[in-house]
């Protein structure tokens, strides 16, 4: 296969080619086997490059929400001639299940034990924070945040001591609130790491980004301060 | 799973859900950068898959491989429709270089995900820099050819051929005895 082909192989794979030259290029696969299975390979490679990106959980209602919609497309199936066999059908169900169950229990134990252990990670956002600061970029801090049991850590790396009168305040944006939901005002007395837990005071539904700025004492409603950390 | 997606078992659907929607949003949000808008098209694409099932063709590429072009495409769409491209790259880049936390790597590794990450981290590693950007920025930024020239400051010619190369060097990486 020459370069050239190979070049709009890779290009055609990364959806590159401008729609004129797609269009040949397909008309050429259409009747090159061995052109097809050289894009094929391609695209099992350009696919894998979705392992590189930062790995990040869907939130747990998403998939019910996604069930719902397919739902919504599926076709009416055609109601059954007669459902007199069901209640028959349901015991004998039933009493294979007891059985199966019964033999299985440590294995479902297990298997329940793991699949709570994934929905714990599904529901938890984890956002990391940068420096707004100029006079202390290396300040920087995660928030890991548990939207079902609204309630998240902030853990702070070299953020800058406070003043006995100053305040930290963390901030949660949800566009449901015109203003950052206030999360708590706290106080960084030394340097290096530290760790808050943190509830915000309304609930929030969708946290797409968190802040933190500098305040006074005891915190504020709405956010007056400079703004320190910032990260979705 | 396929011939059962095609036969409509929501049971199927949901187990195909779990096994790739993690992988799926990664890739989605890094595209996108925003929850809001990757959480709509992971709707999408997940939606489009259902009624596409039957278009699956196993002969020609891996579920895996499917499930992300599809995503991949919803993705790309919404971030052209949106013309902040350059923002979501710069944002992608940078956190390219962040270490997820540990709670994270747990999860990841959980999932039986991380061996397949690492693989494909390593071989993308191997790739010379100039070619792994054009890549990314193709991939992720959802650029044309032109626009990688301009961001990258290299002819055209030359970014076709990185990409080129680049693409061949990981797929020998990644599976030498096809190559």
């Amino acid at each position: 296969m020459n370069e050239q082909l190979e070049e709009q192989a890779s290009l055609y794979v990364l959806g590159l080619l401008e729609p004129e030259e797609n269009r040949a290029f397909e008309a050429q696969l259409a009747n090159d086997a061995d052109l097809r299975k050289h894009v094929d390979a391609l695209r099992e490679s350009a696919a894998n490059l979705a392992h590189t990106a930062p790995l990040r959980y869907p939130p747990a209602y998403l998939e019910g929400k996604i069930l719902d919609a397919i739902r919504a497309e599926r076709p009416v199936a055609a109601p059954a001639s007669s459902l007199s066999w069901l209640p028959w059908a349901l015991a004998a169900c039933l009493a294979i299940a007891c059985v199966v169950l019964a033999a299985e229990r440590p294995k479902i134990r297990q298997e329940i034990a793991r699949l709570e252990k994934r929905d714990v990670f599904a529901q938890m956002k984890i956002a990391t924070l940068a420096s707004q600061l100029e006079s202390a970029p290396r300040a920087s801090a995660i928030v890991v945040w548990d939207a079902e049991k609204q309630e998240g850590v902030l853990k702070l790396t070299n953020v800058p001591v406070n003043d006995a009168n100053r305040d930290y305040q963390l901030w949660i944006v949800d566009p449901e609130y015109k203003q950052p939901v206030d999360a708590g005002a706290f106080h960084v007395s030394e340097e290096g790491t530290t760790k808050i837990s943190f509830k915000p005071k309304a609930r929030v539904n969708s946290a797409t980004a968190f802040a933190v700025s500098l305040e006074r004492k005891g915190g504020v409603a709405k956010a007056e301060g400079p703004m320190v950390l910032l990260g979705k | 799973m396929m011939r059962r997606l095609v036969g409509g078992d929501e049971g199927a659907f949901a187990s195909f859900y779990r096994r790739f929607a993690p992988g799926l949003f990664s890739m989605i949000y890094q595209i996108l950068q925003d929850q809001k808008e990757s959480e709509d098209v992971m709707q999408e694409a997940f939606v489009q898959m259902w009624k596409k099932a039957a278009t699956y063709d196993a002969a020609r590429s891996g579920l895996f491989t499917w499930a992300v072009m599809i995503s991949r495409n919803k993705a790309i769409d919404r971030l052209r429709s949106r013309q902040r491209r350059s923002r979501a790259v710069e944002a992608a880049a940078a956190e390219l270089a962040v270490v997820p936390p540990e709670s994270a790597k747990h999860a990841d590794s959980a999932l039986g995900q991380a061996e397949e990450r690492d693989r494909v981290r390593a071989a993308l590693s191997k790739l010379p820099g100039a070619q792994k950007e054009a890549i990314d920025l193709a991939f992720f930024g959802g650029m044309t050819q032109l626009e990688i020239s301009d961001k990258l400051g290299a002819p055209l010619g030359t970014v076709k051929a990185r990409i080129r190369r680049g693409l061949l060097a990981l797929r020998e990486f990644l599976d030498p005895a096809a190559s």
